[in-house]
C-alpha cells in the first residue's frame, strides 16, 4: 500500500514542482505573485485537447505547439498587463485576478464546464513492489525532472541565464550593467508561463481537465514557493515534494477531501514563522 | 535655563545581533536631562540601530534601555512613543500624500481624544510656527520641498511635546543655508526642554550643536566627551580615517 | 428656511431624491429575476463596503471576504435548522460569531503585509472552503442545507433590509472617515511603520477594523442565504471568491459610496446587455474580469476616481 502511496506522491510532486518552477521564475524576477498560474495551467490542458482532437496532432507534438502557444500567450500578457513590473504588488494581484476570471470564463464557454477526459497515450503500466505506476506518470516525472535540470543548466551556464539572475537580484543595477530588463522579464514570464501549461498537460489525462483545475494547483503553487523560499529554484523543488507528499499521504491516510487544505494550512504557519515582509524588524508587534 | 544633571535615558550594555554581525556591542553611556548629545561614528556603526532599539523597532538581544529610570527595553513602539520619546528618520518619512495639517493631526491623535478641541488647536499653531510651515499648512506634503518635509518631520516629532527627541541625520540633503535653519531651530528646541540625542554626518553641525559626544565605532563606543576632547581622539581620528580607506 | 432652500440647491440632493425613489419604487415594478438581481447586487455592496474599509481605507487585500460572508450565512442556517431558533436570533448571532472568528484570524493574518497577506488569506479561504465541503454532517457540503426560514415572507422586504443594512454602513463609514479612526487606518495605509512612532497602536486597530468589517460582512451573509433559504458549500469555493473584491476596486478604493457605484457596474451593467444577447449571462465573470483589469490598470480610484477626474476636468474647461 504505501509503495502506491509514495509512487502517487511522486508524481503528484512532479506536476507540483513544475508548477512551481514557473512560478518562482517569475516571482524571483518580476517581484509579483502571478494571479493568472492556475488559469494558464488550465488553458494548457485544453488548448493541448484541442490541438489532439480537432486538429489530430498526436499527443507529443501537441504538447510542443501548445507549449509553445502558451508561451507566446504569456508574453502578450505580460505586454499587456504585467509591464509595470515595478509596481505594486496588489495591483499586479487584482489584476491576475481579473484576468483568471476572463480565461476561465472563456474556457467554461468553449470547452463546456463538465470535465474532460484526455487519453495518454502512455498507458502501459509498470508494477514496482505491491504498486502500480503508469509510463503516463512516469514521462511526467521523467519531464519534470528534466525540466529542473535544463532550468538550473540554463540559468548557469547561459548568458540569458545570467542575466535572468542578475535581474532577480537586483533590477536596478542589472538595467545599469547593460542588461534589458524589460525583455528579461517578459521572457521569463512567458517561459514561467509555458511551465504552468505543462503541468496542465500532464496532469490532465490524469485528473480530466475542467475550467477550474488551475485554481488548487496555484495555491499549491504558492504555499511551494513560500515554503521553498521565494526565488529560491532548489526551495521550489524541494517544497514541491513536502507538499506533494504532505497532500498525496492526508489524502491516502487521512480522508479525500482534506489533502489541500492541510497544505494550505502548513503554508499558513510558514508564513507567519519566517519573517519576509518584515525585513529587519525583529520587535514585537503586538 | 535649569540644567539637572539627572540620566534621562540610560543605555547599560546594549547589544544587537544581525545573523553573524553585532550591529550593537554592550554599549554604555548615559543621556543627561536637558543636554544635546551628538551620536557620531563612520557608516554602520549602530547609530542608527540603537535608535531604532530604543523606540522599540527592534529587540535588544541583551541590555537595558532606561527612560527617565524606567525599563524600556523590549516595550512595544506605541507605548515608547507615548511615554515621551519621539523620532526622526534618516529617509524623510512623513505622509505623503496627506496635507501638512493631516500630518501633524496624525500625529497627535493617540492624545488628542483625551484634550479640548482649542488646546489641541494651539499646539497646531505653536507647532507649524516653531518649524517655520505656517504658509504651507494646507499643502501636500509630498509637495514640499525636501528641506520643508524634513522640518514637518520635525513638527510631527514635536507636537506632543516629548521629553526626549531622536534627530537622525535631521540635515541630510540640506544646503548650507537650510542647515543653519536646523541648528538654529535644534537650538531653539533644547532651550524649551527637551533633550536631543543627534545622529549626525555633518561635522559642522554636530561640534556647534552638541554639548556631549559619543562616538561609535562596529556598534562599540570609542570615545565620549566634550566636542574638543573629541576633535582631537586618536581612536577616533582612525576610525574615520581607516573607514575611509576601506 | 434657509436650510431648506440651501438644500435645494445642492446636486446631490436630487441624486439622493432620484435614489430613494428609485430604491423605494422600482423593485415593486420588477420581475422576479430583476428583483432577485437587485437583492444579490444590494448582498454583494455591503460585502463589498466592508472589505472597502480594510482594503481601500486600511490598505491591506484580503481576498477571504467570502470567508466571513459563508460564516455569517452557515450560523443562520445551522442557528435555525439544528438550534430551532427564530431567524432574527439567529441574525443577531451571525455577526457576533462572525465577529469573534474575524478577530481570531485577525491576529495571525495582520501580521503580514501586502502580496503576503493577500496569499496568506487566499489560503485561508482554501482551507475553510475545504472544511465546508468536507464536513457533510454538519454544514450539508455541496448537496447543501435546504429550508432556512426567511427572515421576512417578501423578497421586495429582503431588499429594504438590505438597503437598511447599506445605509447604516454607510453612514458609519462616513463617520469613521472623519474621525480619528479613519485617520489611523489612512496613517496605517500611508505607512504602517511610521505611525506607532506618534503612539498609535496599530494592532489594536487593524484587529478591530478587521474584525467589524467581517461581523457586518457576515450579517450579509446571513441576510442573503435567509432569502434564498438554501445554502451550499457550492457558494464558497475559492474560485467563487472574489466577487466583493470587483466591486470593491471597480467602485473605488477608500471612498463610501464607491462600492455603491462598483455593485452597479460589476452586478448591473452585465444584465444590461442581456438583453441584447441573448448569452451574454455566460460571459458575466469575463465581464467582471475585464473591468477590473481595466480598473485597476488604468484608473486604481475606481468609478468614482474616474468621475471625480471627469469632474475636474468638466470644470476647467468651463472656466476656459
Amino acid at each position: 500500500m504505501i509503495t502506491q502511496v509514495i509512487l502517487n506522491a511522486l508524481v503528484q510532486s512532479a506536476i507540483l514542482m513544475i508548477m512551481a518552477l514557473g512560478l518562482t521564475l517569475i516571482f524571483g524576477v518580476m517581484k509579483i505573485p502571478n494571479l493568472t498560474h492556475g488559469a494558464m495551467y488550465a488553458i494548457g490542458a485544453f488548448i493541448h485537447y484541442s490541438l489532439i482532437e480537432w486538429f489530430e496532432v498526436p499527443f507529443v507534438p501537441a504538447l510542443f505547439f501548445a507549449a509553445l502557444l502558451t508561451f507566446g500567450g504569456g508574453a502578450i500578457l505580460e505586454r499587456v498587463f504585467f509591464r509595470k513590473g515595478g509596481g505594486s504588488p496588489v495591483v499586479a494581484i487584482i489584476a491576475g485576478i481579473g484576468l483568471t476570471y476572463v480565461i476561465v470564463n472563456v474556457i467554461t464557454n468553449v470547452w463546456g464546464a463538465w470535465p474532460l477526459r484526455i487519453q495518454t497515450p502512455f498507458r502501459h503500466v509498470v508494477r514496482i513492489g505491491s504498486g502500480a505506476i503508469s509510463s503516463h506518470n512516469i514521462v511526467t516525472f521523467t519531464v519534470a525532472i528534466s525540466i529542473a535540470a535544463l532550468l538550473y543548466a540554463l540559468l548557469k551556464w547561459t548568458k540569458f541565464g545570467c542575466a535572468i539572475r542578475a535581474v532577480s537580484q537586483d533590477r536596478e543595477e542589472a538595467s545599469l550593467i547593460g542588461v534589458n530588463v524589460n525583455t528579461v522579464g517578459l521572457v521569463t514570464f512567458a517561459a514561467g508561463t509555458m511551465l504552468a501549461s505543462i503541468g496542465g498537460m500532464f496532469a490532465a489525462p490524469i485528473t480530466a481537465a475542467s475550467p477550474t483545475m488551475g485554481g488548487t494547483a496555484e495555491l499549491m503553487g504558492f504555499a511551494i514557493i513560500i515554503l521553498g523560499g521565494m526565488g529560491s529554484l532548489g526551495g521550489a523543488i524541494i517544497g514541491a515534494f513536502l507538499l506533494g507528499f504532505v497532500d498525496v499521504f492526508v489524502t491516502s491516510y487521512i480522508s479525500g477531501g482534506w489533502g489541500g487544505a492541510v497544505a494550505f494550512v502548513f503554508m499558513i504557519v510558514v508564513i507567519l514563522i519566517r519573517p519576509s515582509g518584515l525585513f529587519g524588524k525583529k520587535g514585537r508587534q503586538i | 535655563m535649569a540644567e539637572t544633571h539627572e540620566a534621562i535615558l540610560e543605555i547599560q550594555d546594549l547589544s544587537k545581533n544581525f545573523g553573524g554581525i553585532r550591529a550593537v556591542d554592550e554599549l554604555t553611556f548615559d543621556v543627561k536631562e536637558g543636554e544635546i548629545l551628538g551620536l557620531l561614528g563612520p557608516n554602520g556603526s549602530g547609530k542608527t540601530t540603537l535608535f531604532n532599539l530604543i523606540t522599540g523597532v527592534y529587540a535588544a538581544d541583551s541590555g537595558r534601555i532606561r527612560f527617565q529610570t524606567q525599563d524600556i527595553t523590549n516595550e512595544l513602539s506605541y507605548r515608547i512613543a507615548l511615554k515621551g520619546i519621539s523620532r526622526t528618520f534618516q529617509s524623510t518619512k512623513v505622509f505623503h500624500t496627506q496635507t501638512v495639517l493631516d500630518n501633524i493631526a496624525t500625529a497627535m491623535i493617540a492624545r488628542a481624544r483625551k484634550r479640548h478641541v482649542s488646546e489641541t488647536r494651539k499646539k497646531v499653531a505653536d507647532v507649524l510656527d516653531f518649524t517655520h510651515l505656517g504658509k504651507a499648512k494646507t499643502a501636500i506634503a509630498g509637495d514640499l520641498t525636501h528641506a520643508e518635509q524634513r522640518r514637518l518631520m520635525v513638527a510631527m516629532a514635536l507636537v506632543e511635546d516629548p521629553d526626549l527627541l531622536l534627530l537622525d541625520e535631521i540635515t541630510a540633503g540640506m544646503s548650507g543655508e537650510e542647515c543653519n535653519e536646523m541648528l538654529e531651530m535644534a537650538k531653539r528646541i533644547r532651550d524649551r526642554g527637551t533633550t536631543i540625542v543627534l545622529i549626525e554626518h555633518n561635522m559642522r553641525v554636530a561640534m556647534a550643536l552638541s554639548d556631549r559626544i559619543v562616538v561609535l565605532n562596529f556598534g562599540r563606543k570609542i570615545a565620549e566627551g566634550k566636542p574638543e576632547e573629541i576633535t582631537t581622539n586618536e581612536t577616533v581620528l582612525e576610525a574615520y580615517l581607516g573607514r575611509e580607506e576601506a | 428656511m434657509d436650510f431648506m432652500l440651501d438644500l435645494l440647491k445642492k446636486k446631490s440632493t436630487y441624486v439622493f431624491l432620484a435614489a430613494t425613489i428609485f430604491v423605494v419604487v422600482v423593485p415593486h415594478f420588477s420581475s422576479p429575476y430583476v428583483l432577485r438581481l437587485m437583492i444579490t447586487m444590494a448582498s454583494g455592496i455591503i460585502a463589498a463596503m466592508c472589505l472597502n474599509v480594510v482594503l481601500g481605507y486600511m490598505g491591506y487585500p484580503s481576498l477571504c471576504q467570502n470567508v466571513f460572508y459563508a460564516v455569517g450565512a452557515y450560523t443562520m442556517a445551522l442557528a435555525t435548522l439544528r438550534l430551532g431558533v427564530s431567524p432574527w436570533t439567529a441574525l443577531i448571532l451571525s455577526p457576533i460569531v462572525t465577529f469573534i472568528i474575524g478577530y481570531l484570524a485577525a491576529i495571525p493574518f495582520l501580521k503580514l503585509r501586502s502580496m503576503f497577506f493577500a496569499i496568506g488569506t487566499l489560503a485561508f479561504t482554501g482551507v475553510v472552503s475545504a472544511i465546508l465541503v468536507n464536513l457533510p454532517k454538519i454544514t450539508g457540503a455541496d448537496a447543501g442545507l435546504r429550508g432556512i426560514p426567511r427572515l421576512v415572507k417578501n423578497d421586495i422586504n429582503f431588499f429594504y433590509l438590505e438597503i437598511a443594512l447599506i445605509l447604516v454602513i454607510l453612514v458609519l463609514t462616513v463617520l469613521m472617515s472623519r474621525s480619528f479612526w479613519g485617520k489611523i487606518l489612512i496613517a496605517i495605509r500611508e505607512d504602517e511603520d511610521l505611525a506607532p512612532h506618534f503612539g498609535i497602536n496599530t494592532t489594536r486597530y487593524k484587529r478591530m477594523t478587521f474584525a467589524a468589517t467581517s461581523a457586518l460582512t457576515g450579517m450579509a451573509g446571513a441576510i442573503f442565504f435567509s432569502y434564498q433559504t438554501y445554502i451550499s458549500s457550492n457558494y464558497f469555493t475559492i474560485g467563487s471568491s472574489f466577487t466583493a473584491l470587483a466591486v470593491a476596486v471597480v467602485g473605488g478604493g477608500g471612498t463610501a459610496l464607491g462600492p455603491i457605484f462598483g455593485g452597479l457596474v460589476v452586478v448591473g451593467a452585465p444584465e444590461v446587455f442581456r438583453g441584447m444577447t441573448a448569452g451574454m449571462t455566460l460571459w458575466r465573470p469575463s465581464f467582471v474580469g475585464a473591468v477590473l483589469v481595466l480598473v485597476i490598470l488604468l484608473s486604481p480610484g475606481g468609478v468614482v476616481g474616474i468621475s471625480q477626474k471627469l469632474m475636474g476636468y468638466l470644470k476647467k474647461r468651463g472656466a476656459n
